[in-house]
């Protein structure tokens, strides 16, 4: 990689970002209002109606429903956002493959990035709706980067994995479709892992998307005296980086060997 | 000009893998040559050339012949299955302009975005933006998305950027065939500028701007190099080739031709025509010259030159003649010459056309004519064993002092429509020693020159009158 790949993974993040609202009348607002909206409608229907709690106490605040299942979407979101769109990133984009020289790579990879990076408002949403009605605010919130890090190359991984897949087997992008919804609940997303009967709570060990949840929300609510949660395990941060680590590696590897076939088959 | 190698191909053999399932791509790579998983199909197979430094070579060749498998082999966006292909440079590939482009975004944002994709970073992408923009001139419309584009203004711009990355190969397929007029003189214009010390490989069906552009022409053939050198050579006898197709296409759809109507030997008309001897006003002065040096050398017609066609027809002798009949072997220019194809008839035909020109070294073609118009409402039916005699006569030009070779064709049907029977490539070559300037290709006789100081009084009827008296 030099300086130029540099720019040009940076014009394609910026771009896919300017895509996300190009033509939009509200445009960028849209990147605040959407979370803004959802978080209403998780108060008002899991909080008034449903009465849903994360913990075993009756009487908790209603918001901690809401946030705990905010903190989950967002955060699993960056993943499965990153995923759908790549499968569809190198099959959408033939002509990079077969009319230009280019990094193939970035075109999965920037579209992770930029999910990432659009996932920043709703995390500052998140922060100051746990400040607002949860009264807390802590320092361990300065980790979130180094906890969203081994998230964001797992995303990366599989991200390349599914795009390259994409190219050859075309049904990958209605399976993924399928895949993710499935994860979505297999994670703690709706519930408190800790909720859970002893032995499910084994088997979602091996979804590798509830080390990354945990891990993140861990750091959001730890010390927040109204949730139990408490700063990641030396054990959650090992497995969340391994996991991230070998996700990555795995899909660089397997993307750059079956590239060469692209132009073939496109 | 320097020798060094640019491009060096060497056994460049790409197979097609013709898969009737798209992961059947992904298991041939996953069971690693265990097993066959595609039927195969040779793109391009053993090809070897080098390209050095500053050449310019044309690519041409039949639909379905390689040469865009070529070129994007070149560009390294398909992987050649077998053989080496070692590129020192540089590469900006025009393989499709505007491919680069987000219809979405603004002309602006598209230069930045295809720049970068290009090569480029935003510092270089910043020094040349001005001069982008001012190549594209496209005017207001660089500020509005690219989705409001004419597909002529989305090619100037992407060749605007392609034009401004400083590349040492540039790569470019058939990208010269849009815009307009102006904009095309303009891409040829930086293409002959950047030939000067770069390296351009141009695949195009113009061969007109492959002889214009080119040093060197490789012709593909099934995926194979047919031919590789002088662009005026190898143009030709490509045109040989597809020529030689199509008549062989129309030979076999032809219906037996009915017998032909009663024998109504047309005189010839010409003949007849009272023969005015034009002269140029010069004709004493080049007469002049040319007791000294003749002007115009022919040489003999060479009925062993190139030629193709279906074979009805051969033409046995091609002179230049006097009005007299005499052969000429030299002229001055500007004199009336007569032209006289005597061609062997083996074939009956139904409305026979003879035809020739004088192309220049640029394989331009400068003048010719052939009898189409003259017979297309009373044609001369001929019958095999026959001889047909045909005649051009007209006021030889002045050309520019070089070389220049005849092209001459006898064909049965139409202008549109006909069995080409034979075409010679340069049966007769004629060598112009001509020493003044002519500023033109072809300079027509002129039958009157005149520099005349005008009435006064005429003058005055059109101007205000100065001193009224």
């Amino acid at each position: 990689m030099n300086g130029n790949d540099w720019f040009l993974l940076k014009q394609m993040i910026l771009r896919n970002i300017q895509l996300r609202f190009k033509g939009s009348f509200l445009g960028w607002i849209w990147s605040f209002l959407i979370p803004l909206l959802m978080l209403t409608v998780y108060t008002i229907v899991f909080g008034n109606f449903f009465k849903s709690r994360w913990g075993v106490d009756m009487g908790e605040n209603k918001m901690i429903f809401a946030l705990a299942l905010f903190s989950g979407m967002t955060f699993y979101n960056i993943f499965g956002e990153s995923v759908s769109i790549a499968t569809s990133s190198v099959i959408g984009n033939v002509n990079y493959v077969k009319k230009v020289r280019f990094p193939l790579i970035f075109l999965p990879v920037s579209q992770v990035i930029s999910t990432s990076l659009l996932a920043l408002p709703s995390v500052i949403l998140l922060f100051g709706c746990v400040i607002i009605f949860l009264h807390h605010v802590s320092f361990n919130w300065l980790l979130l980067p180094l906890t969203l890090f081994p998230l964001i190359l797992f995303s990366a991984g599989v991200s390349c994995f599914v795009a390259s897949l994409g190219v050859y087997f075309r049904d990958i992008q209605y399976l993924i479709t399928i895949i993710l919804q499935m994860l979505f609940f297999l994670s703690p997303v709706f519930y408190r892992l800790q909720n859970l009967p002893e032995k499910f709570q084994k088997l979602l060990n091996y979804n590798p998307m509830v080390w990354f949840i945990e891990l993140n929300r861990g750091v959001v609510f730890s010390g927040c005296d109204k949730v139990d949660y408490s700063l990641p395990s030396f054990s959650q941060w090992a497995i969340s980086y391994a996991l991230g680590t070998a996700a990555f590696i795995l899909g660089f590897i397997w993307f750059n060997k079956t590239k060469r076939g692209f132009s073939d088959v496109l | 000009m320097s020798s060094e190698v640019i491009v060096d191909v060497k056994n460049l053999s790409k197979k097609y893998e013709i898969y009737s399932q798209p992961y059947h791509r992904l298991l041939q790579t996953l069971f690693m040559g265990h097993r066959q998983f595609y039927k195969e199909f040779y793109a391009l197979k053993d090809i070897t050339f080098t390209v050095r430094k500053g050449e310019c070579i044309g690519i041409i060749g039949r639909n379905g012949a390689g040469k865009s498998t070529l070129l994007q082999v070149l560009a390294e966006t398909l992987y050649p299955t077998s053989g080496e292909v070692n590129i020192n440079g540089r590469i900006a590939a025009l393989l499709e302009l505007g491919s680069g482009f987000n219809p979405e975004f603004t002309g602006v944002e598209n230069i930045y975005m295809y720049g970068a994709i290009l090569g480029l970073n935003n510092q270089q992408i910043n020094e040349r933006y001005q001069k982008i923009v001012d190549f594209a001139d496209i005017g207001d419309a660089i500020n509005q998305p690219v989705k409001t584009y004419s597909s002529g203004m989305a090619m100037r711009l992407a060749f605007a950027v392609a034009a401004h990355i400083d590349a040492d190969i540039l790569i470019v397929d058939e990208a010269l065939a849009v815009g307009d007029v102006v904009f095309v003189q303009k891409c040829f214009a930086f293409l002959r500028n950047f030939i000067k010390d770069h390296t351009v490989i141009l695949v195009t069906h113009d061969i007109a701007s492959v002889r214009d552009l080119c040093d060197r022409v490789i012709w593909l053939k099934d995926g194979r190099i047919e031919a590789d050198g002088d662009p005026r050579i190898v143009t030709d006898d490509y045109l040989a080739y597809c020529y030689e197709d199509t008549s062989k296409a129309e030979a076999q759809s032809e219906v037996e031709a009915e017998e032909t109507p009663a024998e109504t030997a047309v005189e010839k008309s010409a003949e007849e025509k009272t023969v005015t001897k034009s002269v140029d006003p010069r004709a004493e002065l080049w007469q002049e010259r040319w007791e000294s040096v003749p002007q115009y050398r022919f040489f003999e017609f060479d009925e062993n030159a190139p030629s193709f066609g279906k074979g009805g027809a051969k033409m046995r002798r091609v002179t230049f003649c006097d009005e007299e009949g005499n052969q000429l072997h030299a002229v001055a220019g500007g004199e009336r010459v007569r032209l006289v194809f005597e061609i062997d008839i083996l074939e009956d035909m139904v409305s026979p056309i003879v035809g020739f020109a004088f192309r220049n070294q640029r394989g331009e073609n400068l003048f010719g004519d052939n009898t189409f118009e003259c017979y297309q409402n009373n044609p001369v039916p001929l019958k095999a064993g026959e001889v047909l005699e045909a005649v051009f006569e007209f006021e030889m030009p002045r050309l520019p002092s070089g070389e220049y070779a005849m092209h001459a064709a006898i064909a049965d049907g139409t202008q549109d429509e006909h069995v080409q029977h034979q075409w010679f490539h340069n049966c007769l070559t004629m060598t112009s020693l001509y020493h003044g300037k002519t500023g033109v290709l072809v300079g027509i006789p002129m039958h009157e020159i005149s520099l005349k100081r005008m009435d006064k009084s005429t003058t005055a009827e059109n101007t205000e009158p100065e001193n009224p008296a």
